[in-house]
């Protein structure tokens, strides 16, 4: 079974120690609100551990590109498109 | 223009010796999301029998979840120079991005 882990950064890591900032930028974690997939192992595990304060994990089926992640975000915009407008 | 307690030059402490009680509970939110960070992280290597050292750490007794915590150690941690060898959990710089759940034994 395939298993990722869904990594969100939720806090920043401006003023925090070398060695966090940097195990963060290994993840690909540059800034509050990123979204990153690690397949599940003992380094990514150590390395959101590492982080726990800063970050919210899910384990998911499998990773989504960042513009699916975008999609996901939008607001539904109140209506569906029945048929083209000169469909006749 | 009258002046501000600090202009006076008085002996004013800035930082309050105790948590408020917002303080607090926004204290506990983050010790239950860090718990939901490790018991998800667990979860996952359990499913793939994979075992780590930190992990182990973090499940232990050196590192109580939240619930089972007293509010003691929630809310102070220890300081050889506090009263009663405590001192706010807010007085630690970054307290709200570092984890200091358990004070040494005896204290």
């Amino acid at each position: 079974m395939n298993m990722w882990f869904r990594v969100t950064q939720k806090r920043s890591v401006i003023g925090l120690p070398k060695r966090l900032r940097e195990t963060a930028l290994a993840l690909g974690l540059k800034k509050r609100g990123r979204i990153t997939y690690h397949p599940v192992n003992r380094e990514n595990a150590g390395q959101i551990l590492t982080l726990k304060e800063l970050v919210e994990v899910q384990i998911v089926d499998k990773p989504l590109e960042r513009h699916q992640e975008t999609l996901l975000k939008r607001r539904p915009s109140g209506y569906t498109v029945e048929k083209p407008a000169n469909s006749q | 223009m009258f002046p501000t307690p600090q202009r006076l030059g008085g002996y004013l402490w800035k930082i309050p010796y105790k948590m408020s009680q917002l303080q607090k509970a926004r204290q506990r939110k983050r010790l239950r999301a860090v718990d939901n960070v490790i018991a998800t992280v667990g979860a996952a290597l359990n499913a793939k029998n994979i075992s780590l050292r930190k992990l182990d750490y973090l499940t232990s007794a050196a590192f109580p979840k939240e619930s089972e915590m007293p509010a003691k150690d929630k809310y102070w941690i220890f300081s050889k120079y506090g009263r009663n060898y405590r001192k706010g959990a807010h007085r630690q710089p970054k307290f709200t991005k570092i984890s200091n759940r358990t004070v040494p034994p005896g204290f």
